[in-house]
């Protein structure tokens, strides 16, 4: 019924508000987020047959129902091109109804579970933050699977949102890439851009998941394990198997592949080793982690081989906003947990599968910071922000101020949210950096894992926006919202709505 | 180093001098008062007023001005901050302040310095606490601590323009490297005149408040005493419980008026005052600053009403506490660790809000620190531009500020600023904490050096002595901070720059 009032089929030509891009963009991320939802259903009920199979027919008669119906209503949508703005609400919306759709899943799958608890866990899974409220230990092999591979889908949207539509991505100053060439040159078409990181994505789990099986974990555990870690969302059923060394040596290997900028993936893949060493941004990445494993290994208590692979695995972990995480050292010094409270802020290259603020965005502010010190000297000089050599575009330099700027106040506003509810300050700041770095899991003062069980229904709902915003790198978020107020505000406004109206049919 | 007719040609050595006598002549002041003391430290504060009177004379005779350009500003202005607290440790060494058992001769300079930082840069943090209480401390020292704060406050460098006409136009650029905010209006056709202006409105302020102290109850001595911290938002107290010994809302009210108009940019008083012009209702930054406080003291009051304080309560100390570190004031009105003033044990909502207040700070061109609500509201308004600019790539979008259009210059200086700060707090808090001390603590306390902020949260809240949560390392990073937070930052940064091309050019001449 919806559906039909805004069909280029209908009344496209008439003035009538509801066939506004704004429905155009909402019920395409509609469709699109329950159609990929009850995709990943259909996939997870074949994993099912693997185990018992009890919950196969109902995750092939979920996801098949799913499908089917978006596919035809499909037909419905408007093939209008939208603006870039709009395309940001489609994802937003996309990732929101794909996150209802599983809380429904969840909902009606596992006992004993209210909505809020599956919308929380259906929103980390989708989000790639490392937490959990539901306890998947009883669970079959298909909701499992479901709950980690829609990480991979997470952050799968995620990325490809990134290369194509977040502005500093299309940057021509050789973001992220070596040898000063632009991820439109790597990348030059969109269905070419889909294709390359399908195949790194899935070539980085099959590699993962088979060097796993060399260690004692059997096949369904390496397969998880392998898609926890290339989407980094840090799901896992049992940490234990991080305390074995060779697991954690495979799994650094890995989050630190994740962690690299998919352009730098894709030349090294085409060949281009070189690339790898001209890369500054992956020089610096790769600083900081041996870095903040130099530190973490210093502030251990014991200084054997077991620490360093312990520190290194922690250090990795943390800045490719994976979060797995391991029992802590004995002794846990208050710098180290800030350490890496400032590696998932920090997070991993642009380009990549981590959210945070990403080594790119850092590195233009730290220009900034150079540039305003040669300006207080030379108040007239013009100075150019240059990465790699390239100047950088004014406008770019002032989105990355400004997503700094809305990165804090997130963190802080989310805070403050907790902390009235009465969660300490300490753990509430750790709670929002780690929810809007799509990282996980809470810290507390002495090292050790809070469970977000721990925390009330309102309090879990208070991270949701900062995992969502943060696993769409804040700006589609945020421009999808001011959009729709925008948007909302013109059509209370009856002057406004009659020249928008008017504006249209010219 | 040039020299002429006898005489080094140093910009920097000639204005720390005469800051050098102005200090001297507030310790000679203590000196006086302690006559009346019982001539407790009369003679350790005659002795420091010596050293200091023949120090700032040497320093001021044997030099003349020298080049004004940027990196000559930067470095005249980090040196005369510098010396003028290095030297202002003198009284404190050499009355024994902070000598006591268990401590050795470094903890004592540490301790000395800390509290001549944090008095000049008006921050407010101390080091005195239950192991060396305030009230037992000589009237001469008390009121030497006070005075420090209100030299501070407007700026040593300040009133060294305010004497020195030879400094011309070049005045300006030397205020304009030490006042808080993004640049200073002048308010009189001359450099001097608009100096001491700015130190007639300061002068008068303090009065005004010492009055008011006064008719409400205080001593003489503390009412001065408490004039002379008020108007420069600096927050030393001769008392231990600060303004909580007094327990009085009249007094607590008298203090947050002062700090209010204290943290008001002084050219809108200049203009009240001179061209009988009420502009604060149309001053964008002023508007701001009272809507932001107002906001957080209703929300404040609400959460501590929730958690079972009365009303009046809830509302009184709210509003205090939180105008006190709006603005950077820093007293506090609590009458002992864990009562009801005390926001270190308020929940940890408000004590987040309360963070955010000693980010922020009060109007640019006035006496407080922080951030400054007007590179707040600039930020706001460019980040607001910057989202409104991605939905519509083409479109002409400016960033405003009330009526006025903000030039991209000035938002990219205050981006740069913002930037800057961020780099320094997260530098700072990741060297406490590796020092030992809290993340809360660290957090904060960083925050609160760089804003000049005084009482902080976690172990060092107002009823806390900096002993307490920091070590002495830690305390010298701390009155580092304060220096480069008093100074806005790049002036302390970039005062090495001078001395750096110097050298380069020495070993380049010498080769």
């Amino acid at each position: 019924m919806i559906f039909s009032l805004f069909s280029t089929r209908g009344n496209s030509q008439s003035v009538s508000y509801i066939n506004s891009p704004i429905w155009i963009a909402v019920s395409r991320g509609m469709l699109f987020g329950i159609s990929a939802a009850g995709l990943l259903a259909v996939l997870s009920g074949l994993v099912d047959l693997t185990d018992s199979g009890g919950d196969t027919a109902f995750f092939l008669i979920f996801g098949t129902l799913a499908t089917v119906i978006c596919a035809y209503l499909a037909r419905y949508i408007s093939g209008k091109k939208l603006k870039r703005s709009e395309i940001f609400l489609e994802v937003t919306s996309g990732f929101l109804f794909c996150i209802l759709c599983s809380t429904l899943l969840y909902s009606l799958l596992i006992e004993k579970v209210n909505f809020g608890d599956a919308f929380f866990e259906s929103a980390a899974a989708f989000t790639t933050t490392s937490l959990t409220v539901i306890d998947f230990e009883m669970s079959g092999r298909g909701i499992i699977f479901y709950r980690t591979s829609s990480q991979l889908l997470g952050s799968f949207t995620a990325l490809l949102t990134a290369v194509m539509l977040i502005p500093i991505s299309q940057d021509n100053s050789g973001v992220g890439t070596p040898g000063r060439i632009t991820t439109q040159e790597v990348f030059p078409e969109k269905k070419k851009a889909v294709k390359s990181i399908f195949l790194i994505y899935l070539v980085s789990t099959l590699v993962l998941t088979f060097s796993l099986l060399v260690t004692e974990l059997d096949f369904f555990d390496s397969l998880l394990i392998a898609l926890s870690a290339i989407s980094t969302g840090g799901f896992v059923r049992n940490t234990a198997v991080f305390e074995d060394s060779s697991v954690q040596l495979i799994l650094i290997a890995g989050m630190i592949t994740t962690g690299t900028s998919v352009v730098i993936i894709w030349r090294l893949a085409t060949g281009k080793v070189n690339s790898l060493l001209r890369s500054s941004e992956l020089i610096t990445y790769l600083a900081l982690i041996i870095g903040a494993t130099f530190l973490l290994f210093l502030w251990a208590d014991n200084g054997n081989a077991s620490s360093i692979s312990k520190a290194f695995f922690i250090a990795v972990s943390s800045i490719s906003t994976t979060g797995f995480h391991i029992s802590p050292f004995d002794t846990w010094t208050i710098s180290a947990g800030f350490l890496l409270l400032l590696l998932v802020t920090v997070g991993p290259m642009s380009l990549s599968s981590g959210g945070g603020f990403q080594i790119h965005r850092l590195r233009i502010l730290l220009s900034v910071s150079v540039r305003e010190m040669i300006r207080q000297l030379h108040p007239r000089a013009v100075v150019k922000i240059k990465v790699d050599g390239e100047s950088v575009a004014e406008d770019r330099v002032r989105q990355v101020v400004v997503f700094q700027f809305i990165f804090t106040s997130i963190i802080f506003l989310t805070a403050t949210v907790l902390t009235i509810s009465g969660v300490g300050v300490y753990e509430a700041l750790s709670s929002s950096i780690n929810a809007l770095t799509t990282a996980g899991p809470i810290r507390n003062a002495d090292g050790l894992i809070t469970t977000v069980s721990s925390f009330s229904m309102g309090e879990r709902l208070a991270l949701v926006p900062a995992m969502l915003s943060g696993r769409l790198y804040l700006l589609p978020v945020l421009i999808s919202f001011g959009y729709v107020f925008s948007e909302s505000r013109n059509f209370l406004r009856p002057r406004r709505r009659i020249l928008h109206a008017i504006r249209s049919k010219n | 180093m040039k020299i002429e007719n006898q005489k080094i040609v140093s910009t920097s050595m000639h204005m720390t001098g005469i800051a050098v006598i102005f200090v001297a002549v507030g310790v000679g002041l203590s000196t006086l008062v302690s006559i009346f003391d019982n001539r407790v430290d009369f003679f350790q504060l005659l002795l420091a007023t010596l050293i200091l009177v023949c120090v700032g004379s040497v320093l001021f005779k044997s030099s003349k001005l020298g080049a004004t350009d940027q990196a000559s500003i930067f470095t005249a202005v980090g040196t005369t901050w510098l010396v003028v607290s290095l030297l202002g440790t003198i009284p404190y060494l050499l009355a024994g302040t902070f000598s006591r058992a268990g401590i050795g001769l470094p903890e004592v300079f540490v301790d000395s310095l800390f509290e001549s930082v944090s008095g000049f840069t008006a921050t407010g943090s101390t080091v005195f606490g239950v192991h060396n209480p305030i009230q037992s401390q000589s009237s001469g020292i008390l009121l030497y601590r006070q005075l420090t704060q209100w030299m501070g406050g407007m700026g040593i460098v300040v009133l060294v323009v305010s004497v020195l006409p030879s400094l011309r136009a070049s005045g300006l650029g030397l205020i304009d490297a030490e006042a808080p905010g993004a640049g200073v209006e002048r308010i009189a056709p001359r450099v001097v005149q608009t100096a001491k202006k700015f130190w007639y409105i300061y002068a008068s302020l303090t009065v005004l408040i010492t009055l008011g102290f006064f008719v409400f109850g205080m001593r003489p001595f503390d009412a001065v005493a408490h004039g002379l911290t008020t108007a420069s938002t600096g927050g030393f107290s001769t008392k231990d419980a600060s303004l909580g010994y007094w327990n009085s809302v009249t007094i607590e009210m008298v203090a947050m008026v002062g700090f209010l108009i204290a943290a008001t940019n002084f050219t809108l008083h200049a203009r009240l005052i001179e061209k009988k012009r009420f502009d604060y209702v149309s001053d964008p930054e002023f508007k701001s600053f009272i809507g932001i406080i107002v906001l957080g003291v209703l929300i404040i009051a609400l959460l501590l009403n929730g958690e079972g304080f009365s009303f009046g309560s809830s509302l009184r100390n709210a509003s205090f506490n939180v105008v006190t570190l709006a603005t950077s004031g820093g007293y506090g009105n609590a009458l002992g660790s864990g009562e009801v003033g005390d926001f270190a044990s308020w929940p940890g909502s408000t004590q987040l809000l309360l963070l955010f207040f000693i980010v922020l700070g009060g109007c640019s061109g006035s006496t407080s620190g922080g951030v400054k609500i007007m590179r707040f509201r600039i930020g706001l308004a460019h980040a607001y531009r910057t989202l409104r600019s991605m939905r519509r790539p083409r479109a002409l979008i400016q960033a405003r500020m009330g009526n006025r259009t903000i030039n991209d210059s000035l938002v990219e200086r205050i981006a740069g600023f913002v930037v800057v700060y961020g780099m320094l707090v997260v530098i700072g808090t990741f060297i406490l904490t590796a020092l030992g001390s809290d993340l809360i603590t660290s957090l904060s306390g960083t925050f609160s050096a760089l804003g000049n902020m005084g009482p902080a949260l976690g172990e060092v809240g107002p009823t806390s002595s900096f002993v307490d949560g920091f070590s002495a390392p830690g305390r010298l990073v701390l009155l580092i901070f304060m220096l480069i937070g008093r100074l806005e930052i790049f002036p302390m940064l970039l005062m090495f720059v001078l001395p750096y091309r110097a050298s380069v050019k020495m070993i380049k001449s010498k080769k």
